[in-house]
């Protein structure tokens, strides 16, 4: 039967008929070997999932989660393998009948989609004959034709437009987003019982992520599988998922219905969670991060895991002496916290609002900023990456500057900072013009600006200890000299809150985001008036985040820096910028203060980006109108007449291609716009079948 | 841009790290290597003291198969084999120390310079020289180099380390390329540091592995291209030990007296095998994508 047969056929299937569950997995125990010493990835996990149920599993790095779907799958490293437990598929166990049957089990009735869609699929062979594949493993009987047809069905399934012509291109003439709707499709071919998707959309941009989770919803609901979704993102389980398990250093700590789950959480780690988010809906004062970081598996005491981080404990002894069963509580949650009763509901602190500081002088001014690359893939022209950007930053302020992937927001950091020499345009840093200064003065005045990378560990020299990485700057420049210089190391590691006895240790000895702190304190180093910080938190597990955020938002108020944050995150930006500067494809096309742009913004394309967020709030996430673009960002080599954005948007007429909207304020939006049909208030969205169309989810 | 790390990636990176040493005990190549290193440099250090005199002639004792005395027997003069060969790996370890040193001091910076110069003209030009220099056959290399600086233990050595130069300079060259994109070559960038500092204090500790890895097969090339150079009578010079003029004087008694060929010959390959097991050991254990296997 295929899948689009049984859609006809007026809904999903029914699994083995009486509905029950496709996979029940029973105190699981996974452990690795690792330099002799055991870690315990999972420990007595249990959960099901029924057809056409969406089970959404969240964690951090190191929580297990990644490890209870890899022995599900038979996909476990061999350094580690199922200890104890019980894995059954449809009522058969995984770890007891043969390989042969096993193999079977598996490739009929289960289907994965990883994280990185490039490396699922064969570059050298068509889009439709991996497709074809995949249908015709099962299927031996089908003609050639009739292949072809069902591998465009699937296509189109999972929102593929124009199928039948893709179906003869390779995968590298694909986007990002399209490849893994390409995986998808694959996954459903054989009608599975059991979809796995392990961070589907880790890797893309918001809009594209929101059309995968649109093509993966369409995949479960065409064929009634029932569905495991692992993510890390709140915001994506609220949106997919009907039931929610939380897992902490290998164990489930709460598992619920995901709207209970996520609006009044019945354990301390999934409360510490949803507080220390940054949120799209709301902007508060300061985050409430989880304090400390994931315990160490290996060294997991006959205690909560999270006892030493948990708010709630207060130290009782009875934390720290007696692990917590997950047990079901009062209100029908599962949950493993000896006081789950206690937890506080949503709100139970008031948040104060955010006081945004009075901005200083300015300090920074970038005037119609160019950067072109030479093409590399045809080998001659230009790419513009960045096509006249201007903006002012004074003293005290951030600026967020926010859009997708190769919108080059990260080029016009590195042009600030002097890493990339600008094709064109002015920088100018605190009245000098930095294009025009000599190599001297850049380098005397370059010493003000300075930039964060996003992997703190990539960004640090691993053979470098704490104490050379940040006394080195201070030598070279001479900015402090002689004893004063171990005085000057303890003070920056006191200012990014780094405890200062740890100065000796190398790099790989911290965790990322005490990584990220060194990385901070060394640009604090020079002692800037600016710093750039390129997508800092991108890297860093949820809790983590909340505190190095904490910690740059007190950073700036003690030394009234001024913070130009790139970022692809949207909750992390409204949460931190004052004025935030949208980009796409090389131009600003929308710069506004931070409530303007969150709750009145102008630009369609601010509209869409902002509707695509996941919220953590399932209420929200059902309710809300959703713009959803088609396609991907056209490539800067080749980038559309007049409004870049025209061939995406849903209001684009004639006059977007003649004529490129200038950034200036409209009529009623008080705020710069580069949009025609800006003026009167924000243009209504009107689906069209071609360019957009609305989700009412 | 994920947040969430493979399973353990980062926690399992530290012991790791800690642990080179052992993991440099655990392979097989390098230990064996490192063995057979060892003897040789343990036979060289102690030549003087325990075979005291290879010139000594026992005229009674010519052309003798091995015996309590003489424990790798003599040779057609009477000169106890044993002696030269240990005395003989003074001189080839002396030789591919000299030629490796030689050879690393010129190509890591001119491979540095070839990498991180601002001038397209320097970069280029040094590369041009180096597929010149490349389009001659090593060995022809360095018997060119050899009979322009005439005969000699250290001429040869130098000879071999000027041969090795270009492979010093590309290697030096691709390490250093790979590390200037590392964002924290770029962070150094933005700490507006000199160049030569960025070079020497971030890029080249971190390029060290597969430098160390050359420099150990390179020794056992030189060591071997020496005792060719020797036997070719371009090299060390009689009466001085050496395998290479030991070969070529057993040369002539090969039908008669195979002992006499037997023991240099090993010699050489023993000290090839060891510095290649080494090399090769020390890759598989540097190597960042054969770690995680």
């Amino acid at each position: 039967m295929s899948v689009v047969d049984s859609r006809a056929a007026g809904g999903p299937r029914s699994a083995q008929g009486d509905g029950g569950p496709v996979l029940r997995v029973r105190d699981l125990r996974v452990g690795f070997t690792g330099n002799g010493a055991e870690v315990v990835a999972a420990d007595g996990l249990d959960f099901e999932v029924r057809p056409g149920e969406t089970l959404g599993i969240v964690g951090e790095s190191g929580s297990g989660k990644s490890a209870t779907v890899a022995a599900v799958m038979g996909l476990l490293p061999g350094t580690a393998s199922v200890r104890a437990g019980e894995i059954s598929l449809l009522g058969e166990d995984l770890l007891r009948v043969s390989p042969r049957r096993l193999r079977q089990l598996r490739g009929n009735d289960v289907a994965m989609v990883f994280q990185d869609p490039m490396t699922s699929l064969d570059p050298v062979m068509t889009i439709g004959d991996q497709i074809g594949e995949a249908i015709t493993a099962h299927q031996h009987d089908l003609s050639k034709a009739r292949v072809r047809e069902r591998a465009a069905e699937l296509l189109s399934l999972v929102g593929v437009s124009s199928p039948e012509r893709r179906l003869d291109q390779y995968p590298h003439e694909f986007s990002g987003g399209m490849r893994q709707r390409v995986v998808i499709a694959m996954a459903i071919a054989n009608d599975p019982r059991l979809l796995i998707a392990d961070e589907p959309t880790t890797a893309l941009d918001v809009t594209v992520q929101a059309q995968v989770l649109e093509a993966l919803r369409a995949a479960r609901d065409a064929t009634g599988a029932a569905t495991i979704l692992i993510t890390h993102d709140l915001g994506v389980v609220a949106e997919m998922a009907d039931r929610l398990v939380v897992m902490y250093a290998g164990r489930i700590v709460e598992h619920g219905p995901v709207r209970e789950v996520l609006r009044d959480p019945r354990h301390p780690y999934t409360r510490g969670l949803l507080d220390g988010l940054p949120r799209l809906d709301r902007r508060v004062a300061r985050l409430r991060p989880i304090p400390g970081q994931p315990p160490d598996l290996a060294a997991i005491p006959g205690a909560c895991a999270f006892h030493e981080r948990c708010a709630l404990s207060q130290d009782r002894a009875r934390c720290r002496e007696e692990r917590p069963a997950l047990r079901v509580t009062a209100t029908g949650r599962e949950s493993a916290c000896h006081f789950a009763e206690e937890v506080a509901g949503a709100g139970a602190e008031p948040d104060e609002p955010r006081t945004a500081g009075t901005p200083g002088p300015v300090v920074l001014e970038v005037r119609d900023l160019v950067k072109r690359f030479p093409d590399r893939r045809s080998g001659r022209g230009e790419v513009s990456a960045v096509d006249g950007v201007s903006f002012a930053l004074r003293a005290g302020e951030t600026l967020g500057v926010v859009g997708e992937s190769g919108c080059g927001k990260s080029t016009v950091g590195r042009a600030i900072v002097r890493l990339l020499e600008p094709s064109g345009g002015r920088i100018v840093f605190h009245g000098t013009d930095l294009t025009a200064a000599n190599r001297r003065a850049l380098r005397a005045a370059a010493r003000g600006l300075q930039l964060v990378f996003q992997d703190p560990f990539a960004s640090l020299n691993p053979r470098m200890t704490v104490r050379q990485v940040l006394a080195e700057p201070l030598r070279v420049h001479r900015l402090v000299t002689g004893d004063r210089i171990a005085a000057r190391v303890t003070e920056l590691m006191d200012l990014v809150r780094l405890n200062p006895e740890h100065a000796d240790r190398y790099p790989h000895e911290f965790s990322g985001g005490q990584r990220q702190r060194v990385a901070v304190a060394r640009a604090l180093a020079m002692e800037p008036s600016v710093l750039v910080l390129d997508e800092p938190v991108s890297a860093l597990d949820v809790s983590i985040q909340a505190q190095v955020l904490n910690m740059l938002d007190r950073v700036q108020r003690e030394l009234g820096l001024a913070y130009v944050f790139i970022s692809h995150d949207l909750s992390v930006v409204r949460h931190l910028c004052d004025r935030i500067a949208v980009m796409y494809l090389g131009r600003i096309v929308e710069l506004a203060d931070n409530g303007e742009l969150y709750e009145r913004p102008a630009h369609p394309y601010t509209q869409a980006l902002l509707s695509a967020v996941p919220v953590p709030d399932p209420d929200q996430a059902r309710r809300r109108d959703r713009i959803i673009l088609r396609g991907a960002p056209p490539s800067p080599a080749d980038p559309p007449s007049g409004c870049r954005f025209r061939t995406r948007c849903w209001r684009a007429e004639q006059r977007c291609a003649d004529e490129t909207p200038p950034l200036v304020p409209h009529g009623t939006v008080a705020h710069p716009v580069a949009c025609h049909f800006a003026d009167g208030g924000a243009p209504a969205f009107v689906p069209t079948d071609d360019v957009a169309e609305k989700g009412n989810l | 841009m994920s947040s969430t790390v493979n399973l353990g990636a980062a926690a399992v990176a530290r012991p790791r790290r800690a642990g080179l040493a052992r993991r440099l005990l655990r392979n097989p190549s390098v230990v064996i290597g490192g063995l057979v290193v060892l003897l040789l440099v343990a036979g060289a250090a102690l030549a003087p003291l325990v075979a005291v005199a290879p010139d000594a002639v026992d005229a009674t004792a010519a052309g003798q198969g091995p015996s309590a005395a003489h424990p790798f027997g003599t040779d057609p003069l009477g000169r106890d084999l044993f002696s030269r060969i240990l005395h003989g790996a003074r001189v080839s370890l002396f030789a591919g120390l000299i030629a490796v040193a030689l050879s690393a001091l010129i190509g890591i910076p001119v491979g540095a310079v070839a990498a991180y110069a601002q001038s397209r003209l320097v970069r280029g030009g040094i590369l041009r020289v180096v597929d010149a220099l490349q389009a001659f056959p090593f060995l022809i290399l360095a018997l060119a180099a050899a009979a322009v600086l005439g005969p000699g233990t250290v001429n040869a050595a130098v000879a071999i380390g000027i041969a090795f130069v270009p492979h010093f300079v590309r290697i030096a060259r691709a390490q250093v390329l790979s590390q200037l994109g590392m964002e924290y070559v770029e962070a150094a960038r933005v700490l507006r540091l000199p160049s030569g500092r960025i070079v020497i204090r971030h890029i080249l500790p971190n390029a060290v592995s597969p430098l160390l890895v050359q420099a150990s097969l390179a020794c056992g090339v030189a060591i071997v291209t020496e005792a060719g150079l020797s036997f070719l009578g371009l090299g060390t010079q009689p009466p001085t030990p050496s395998w290479g003029a030991e070969l070529r004087a057993a040369q002539g008694y090969l039908l008669t007296d195979i002992n006499y060929a037997f023991w240099p010959g090993l010699a050489i390959s023993l000290a090839v095998l060891g510095f290649n097991l080494l090399g090769d050991g020390l890759r598989d254990v540097f190597d960042p994508r054969r770690r995680s296997a």
